[in-house]
């Protein structure tokens, strides 16, 4: 096919053929990551809803897989789960307290043990949480990251090469020897800064509405003792009606949450936007010498909507084949830092975090091993289909490549 | 011959383009070129490659970039009851109206001067809407009329086509296209049938005449090839060195050049009925042997770059006019006339 063909129509052509656009290796890509995807959206609501990743059973710490051979040990902590299960459900259905069952000495049949074993298809963890659902939250949080830090370094590179590209001289100078200098800098030193200076604002805001919700309590309760003064009671009612009108000023734990996560996400966008502005300032300079931008001139463009209609769309190529190669390698970088305990921080969980945890369980007497292999597993499938993926991608958009 | 009305649509006064040297003085590219285009006229500039020919036509246009405008003026008369104004001082949205407006350009290599990955009929499109207000509907109707003159069958379908699905001769229809979409008044077409196989150049040509013909749009026809002149062309200006060596109707100028240049390059064009297996004459060297000649210069020497007699670096030049509606560039002496330079420029067009 003709070479000057654009890069988006040349992938729609080949993907009327889709084996030849992307290869085997891109059709793998796709479907592994494809079916991860939909894993992960569709449990969302059942996995974040009322923290269903955090949730605990104590009793059934340290379960392996139920496909899994137990041994006895581990079928007496089952069986201890499935006997306080069937408590539970017991004192529900008759609607009496747990402990009155205790009293009378209630035992469950083993008809209703075997109704209430649990069964936890990839085994739990020490605190007898689900490492499934573990797993499908994780690997939510980690995408998110991923795109999230992939969008911020796509947009920031594209914008920050093709500037440097476009008006040259000491522009291109400035903004190119700023990359320079970034480049030197160890990312783990930026993506810490970053985080203590998150977190810094974080406290100042925390303490800030702390204070004010204090100082509303302090009013409340001193208006309500003048109004009845010598009353004994009033101040203790006083203190908790106070309590509960204005509470204590802290900030939700999901707010929290999302502001790690975003800041994660920024400060590895914020490093690796480097490479693309390099390419892309490469693109761009070999683009603005090209003989359509000089015609667009002479029609009559203006340098503004030369630049975003003639001259952005013309890097969509190597852009979006660029994107697709940083996703993988944010996410890599976010499990990094995760396992390193900078990144995200549990109880969320994230696959770097949770490999973390998997390899201090680790020891010779009982393995362990669902926790650390799940985890690891689903880390090595998705970069390796994003990888690929990416890489099917380059191909098809080089010309060179299309011989075969 | 027609009268063409009395007032001239661009008038060009001295025009000199530098472009700056990093370690050296600036290159001068075009020096003193001075001319007049009428409206519905095919005006040729005729030159080698660094003659100034292109520097001067996107000068025009501000596109001389990194050119500087040295000095000159180019006057556009919308009609002779409007103010003259000079493109040359023009800057910004200014000038922007002009470009594809009033003035629009058609470049050398139709394969690589339209967007790659915009569809044919938003390029046109785009153009109508900078120019004219109108709704993006209309414009896209009128980007499918603009194909359709340009005899490009099923416009529908094919303004929604990308360039790289039209062949070459096909390209440059669709730059046509673009530029006529606005309705200019001036076409400036920089060597529109280079990169062109020959049935496909004379397609081009001849839609671009009847441009000229039915919408009296003047054209500037920048190229290097004689053989155009002779079939397309009302005047035409022989440049050499940034500067304009001879200008006259392209009949006179094929039938009497006077300038040992023009004469020398007419020379160059092999023909049926020459003798056989004879060398053909580098350009150079005919000039040195026709340059004694020149009978119809009344005693002036023509100018010519090539000679660097220590006497003439410092000796100015000027455009004499030895026959009416004929002008050719002597070194300027006592004969000379003094005082103003001519303006060449003739009113003639091509009888439909």
């Amino acid at each position: 096919m003709d070479p000057a063909a654009p890069f988006m129509a040349r992938v729609a052509m080949k993907a009327r053929h889709f084996r030849a656009a992307l290869g085997w290796g891109g059709a793998f890509g796709g479907g592994v990551l494809l079916a991860l995807l939909c894993a992960c959206l569709l449990a969302a609501p059942w996995v974040w809803s009322d923290g269903a990743y955090d949730r605990q059973d104590r009793a059934a710490r340290h379960l392996p897989p139920v496909w899994w051979p137990h041994d006895d040990e581990q079928l007496d902590r089952l069986r201890s789960a499935a006997r306080e299960r069937a408590a539970a459900a017991e004192s529900t259905l008759r609607g009496i307290p747990a402990e009155a069952l205790t009293r009378e000495a209630w035992t469950p049949s083993e008809q209703q043990v075997g109704q209430a074993m649990p069964s936890y298809l990839l085994g739990t963890d020490l605190f007898g949480r689900d490492v499934l659902v573990r797993c499908l939250a994780g690997g939510s949080v980690s995408l998110a990251v991923g795109l999230l830090a992939a969008g911020i370094s796509v947009v920031v590179g594209t914008l920050w090469g093709a500037l440097a590209a476009w008006r040259g001289g000491r522009t291109d100078a400035l903004l190119m020897r700023t990359v320079d200098v970034l480049y030197g800098l160890p990312y783990v030193l930026l993506v810490v800064l970053v985080g203590v200076a998150a977190d810094g604002v974080l406290d100042r805001i925390q303490e800030s509405r702390s204070r004010e919700a204090r100082r509303q309590r302090e009013s409340f309760v001193a208006a309500s003792i003048e109004l009845a003064p010598g009353d004994a009671r009033t101040r203790a009612s006083a203190e908790s009606q106070a309590l509960e009108l204005y509470g204590t000023g802290a900030l939700p734990g999901a707010f929290a949450q999302s502001v790690g996560m975003l800041t994660l996400a920024v400060a590895i966008g914020g490093v690796s936007w480097l490479t693309l502005a390099r390419v892309v300032r490469g693109q761009v300079l070999s683009l603005k010498n090209r003989p359509f931008v000089e015609a667009a001139r002479a029609v009559g463009v203006g340098p503004v909507r030369l630049f975003m209609r003639h001259l952005l769309p013309n890097l969509a190529g190597p852009v979006i084949v660029y994107a697709t190669l940083t996703i993988p390698q944010a996410m890599l970088q976010e499990s990094f830092l995760s396992f390193l305990g900078i990144g995200v921080r549990p109880p969320l969980p994230s696959w770097g975090n949770m490999v973390a945890d998997g390899l201090g369980e680790l020891n010779p007497v009982r393995s362990n091993w669902w926790l650390l292999v799940f985890p690891c597993l689903l880390l090595a499938a998705t970069l390796l289909s994003l990888n690929l993926l990416g890489e099917s991608l380059r191909a098809a958009s080089d010309p060179r490549a299309r011989t075969r | 011959m027609s009268r063409a009305p009395a007032t001239p649509l661009l008038e060009v006064l001295d025009l000199a383009v530098d472009f700056d040297r990093r370690d050296s003085t600036p290159l001068r590219a075009v020096e003193g070129v001075t001319f007049r285009l009428y409206p519905g006229q095919t005006l040729a500039i005729v030159g080698e490659s660094g003659s100034g020919k292109s520097v001067t036509g996107l000068s025009l246009l501000g596109l001389q970039s990194p050119g500087r405008i040295a000095r000159g003026r180019a006057l556009w008369r919308e009609s002779s009851s409007h103010d003259a104004e000079d493109l040359l001082s023009l800057r910004g949205d200014a000038i922007r109206a002009y470009r594809g407006g009033k003035i629009a350009m058609i470049f050398q290599e139709p394969m690589t001067s339209l967007n790659p990955v915009m569809r044919v009929g938003d390029q046109i499109a785009e153009a109508v809407r900078l120019h004219t207000d109108v709704s993006a509907r209309d414009a896209r109707s009128r980007a499918v009329d603009a194909l359709a003159a340009v005899a490009i069958d099923e416009p529908h379908r094919r303004a929604r086509e990308y360039p790289h699905q039209f062949s070459g001769g096909m390209r440059q229809r669709v730059m046509i296209a673009m530029a006529i979409a606005c309705r200019p008044r001036v076409l400036i077409a920089d060597e529109p049938t280079t990169a062109l196989d020959a049935t496909t150049q004379a397609q081009v040509l001849t839609l671009i005449d009847r441009l000229r013909r039915e919408q009296r749009v003047a054209v500037i026809l920048i190229t290097h090839s004689l053989g155009l002149v002779a079939g397309h062309a009302d005047v035409a200006a022989v440049m050499h060195s940034g500067r304009i060596l001879e200008f006259a109707p392209a009949n006179t100028i094929l039938a009497r050049p006077l300038h040992p240049y023009t004469v020398a390059l007419l020379r160059c064009i092999p023909t049926i009925r020459g003798p056989i297996r004879q060398r053909l004459t580098t350009v150079r060297d005919l000039v040195r042997s026709v340059e004694p000649l020149s009978p119809g210069l009344a005693g002036h020497r023509p100018w010519w770059p090539n000679e660097f007699h220590e006497a003439d670096r410092t000796r100015a030049t000027v455009l004499i006019e030895p026959e009416e509606h004929h002008w050719v560039r002597v070194w300027a002496d006592s004969k000379a006339p003094r005082g103003d330079w001519a303006i060449p420029g003739v009113q003639t067009t091509r009888i439909p």
